[in-house]
């Protein structure tokens, strides 16, 4: 499970990975946490539930929801909890944190060339971030 | 993977064309306005495959269209532009982008920029200090909701009746700093609970307020009608919609993902998802992006303000009197309803300009009055250590790009490049020694806009200068910069 940034011109792609579709969006979340910035004291978690029609749809909802916890406490997250089920259900919790040395602002998660790739190894994607 | 640049025709000086492909993944031919330099650059990312993604655009009249400063985005190119009809034409919030009216106002001083050059740094000081920057930074205005569906209606006319500013600042606006067609109920709780608190902020990222000197003037008729004249201290002010606009697009881009496979498009790419002008989805979008796009205007209007009072502040301590008025404000991202001559006829269409600036031509009526013999001002930021350029719209422009133009350079290095690149205290050395006074939020911030990130804003400039689109009035050098 992980990520990397890609090249992108004026915004931000990151490839993530992960041994199942939960483990992508982890890796998904650690990504954009990244792009935060680096965290410092840990708050208390909330819980997020969503559905989406498809595996990509919900993969923005969830980055989404992220950004604007992430915005509107000026905080990033340290760790979240993932189950995703095959109808494309998510229940998550999510451990915010403050930021203690910021990169940057994200402003969104875009579907640009957005595909969840089953793979031998697991799931992976690439997310390009407006920021 | 680069771009094969064996299927794009040169067809003008400035420039070239990729025609509509036989498979049927275009409905229409892609056009970009380039020298060599600047295509074989665009080639090199997903720039171009991104414009021929746009010709597939349901409706679309004319052709795709990019500018000199093209560079990746996603969906759209930054710099492109399509038109799309009202009838069968689609509106595509992936054609504007989530920083919905990001775009640059330009306030001309009474003064020369020698009267402020020794006052320089404590006016930096007091601007950065007037002026909330940053990532999610509130600002002063805090708002209740009431009172921001008002600020979302009214737009830079709202900001002026509420005491910041003048109607003239607003009249002085693309569409008066207001669209009409904005609904404040179209606009999602969580949008409007983003924009609560972010009226008169800069925001991070590529925006900013930067202090110039007007150092050429090129066309002295022009020059004269904007108030423009050599040695002349000006402001500009880029920055858009912030969290709330974000919030617009987001909304939209996630409800059109549904409503694109009932209206039966075969998208080729998600962030392209698009609805018929004239439907529910499309008629809602609209409202909610001219809310966003006003919301924006009330943002320049209201930091405007900030800046004048800051340098009212200083005027105690030995800043002469500091007179800042608007001469312009244009949009680089935004869907309007326009009316433009296609093949003759007079037919109103939907622009989207996405990371582009209107460019209308002398005696059109949307141009305000006191330019409208010479033309609409166009507003060309650079980077933040080289120049800015002040153009004026061309009927060239109405024939062959809607009314449209370029919005600033362009970036040619990701942000995660110019991080590892350029040494962001070197950078602020570097400039100082050129005269530039720097306030920026963070060192990896001012690293990530360095001058080497971007195009040659001349040379963007030439082009659209000799492709007829904008013509050049001024030349403007950075005094001093807050970036956000």
């Amino acid at each position: 499970m992980g990520f990397e940034e890609l090249q992108h011109t004026a915004d931000v792609a990151l490839r993530c990975w992960g041994p199942d579709v939960s483990g992508l969006f982890t890796a998904a979340a650690e990504g954009l946490a990244s792009l935060i910035g680096r965290p410092g004291a840990v708050k208390d978690p909330f819980s997020v539930g969503l559905s989406a029609p498809d595996v990509e749809t919900l993969l923005v909802d969830w980055l989404t929801e992220l950004i604007y916890h992430a915005e509107r406490t000026g905080g990033t997250f340290c760790r979240v909890e993932v189950v995703i089920s095959p109808s494309h259900e998510l229940q998550a919790r999510v451990w915010p944190a403050e930021v203690v040395e910021r990169r940057g602002v994200v402003k969104a998660a875009t579907y640009h060339g957005l595909m969840v790739e089953p793979r031998p190894e697991g799931c992976t994607a690439t997310i390009v971030f407006d920021t | 993977m680069a771009y094969d640049l064996s299927r794009v025709q040169q067809i003008g000086q400035y420039c070239y064309e990729i025609p509509r492909a036989a498979d049927g993944s275009m409905r229409t031919s892609a056009r970009l306005y380039a020298d060599e330099e600047i295509l074989r650059s665009a080639a090199e990312d997903r720039s171009l495959n991104q414009l021929t993604n746009v010709a597939w655009l349901p409706g679309i009249v004319g052709s795709a269209l990019a500018m000199p400063d093209i560079h990746e985005g996603y969906g759209f190119p930054i710099g492109g532009v399509a038109a799309t009809g009202l009838k069968d034409g689609v509106v595509s919030p992936g054609g504007v982008g989530y920083d919905i009216n990001c775009g640059v106002r330009l306030l001309t001083g009474s003064l020369d920029a020698n009267e402020v050059r020794p006052h320089l740094s404590r006016l930096m000081d007091a601007v950065t200090q007037a002026v909330p920057s940053g990532v999610g930074r509130g600002g002063d205005v805090r708002l209740k909701r009431a009172r921001l569906a008002d600020v979302l209606e009214g737009g830079a006319q709202w900001a002026a009746q509420a005491g910041y500013g003048s109607r003239e600042d607003a009249e002085h606006c693309e569409e008066g700093g207001r669209i009409a067609r904005a609904r404040a109920d179209a606009v999602s709780d969580r949008a409007q609970d983003r924009g609560l608190d972010q009226v008169g902020t800069l925001g991070s990222g590529n925006h900013f307020l930067e202090f110039d000197e007007v150092v050429d003037v090129y066309d002295d008729r022009a020059a004269d009608a904007f108030g423009l004249r050599p040695g002349q201290l000006v402001v500009q002010i880029h920055s858009g919609s912030r969290g709330l606009g974000h919030q617009v697009c987001t909304d939209y881009v996630r409800r059109f993902q549904t409503s694109t496979k009932r209206f039966g498009y075969d998208l080729p790419d998600r962030e392209l998802v698009c609805a018929p002008v004239e439907s529910d989805e499309g008629q809602d979008y609209l409202a909610a992006m001219s809310a966003a796009a006003n919301y924006a205007w009330a943002n320049r209007q209201v930091m405007t303000e900030a800046v004048r009072r800051a340098c009212e502040r200083l005027r105690g301590a030995g800043l002469p009197a500091l007179i800042l008025s608007v001469l312009y404000d244009v949009a680089h991202n935004v869907a309007k309803i326009e009316t433009h001559q296609v093949r003759g006829k007079s037919l109103p269409l939907c622009v989207h300009r996405k990371g582009a600036t209107r460019a209308f031509p002398p005696g059109h009526p949307d141009v305000p009055a006191v330019y409208r013999s010479v033309g609409q001002p166009v507003l060309v930021p650079g980077d933040m250590g080289t120049a800015s350029y002040v153009l004026r719209g061309t009927d060239v422009a109405m024939a062959e790009t809607f009314g449209s133009s370029c919005h600033g350079a362009g970036r040619v290095m990701s942000r995660g490049a110019a991080r590892s690149r350029v040494d962001a205290r070197d950078l602020r050395q570097r400039l100082e020694q050129k005269g530039i006074v720097v306030r920026a939020g963070s060192l990896k911030g001012l690293a990530e806009e360095a001058p080497e990130a971007y195009k040659d804003i001349h040379r963007v400039v030439e082009v659209v200068h000799g492709a007829g689109l904008a013509l050049k009035v001024a030349r403007l050098r950075p005094l001093g910069v807050v970036k956000g």
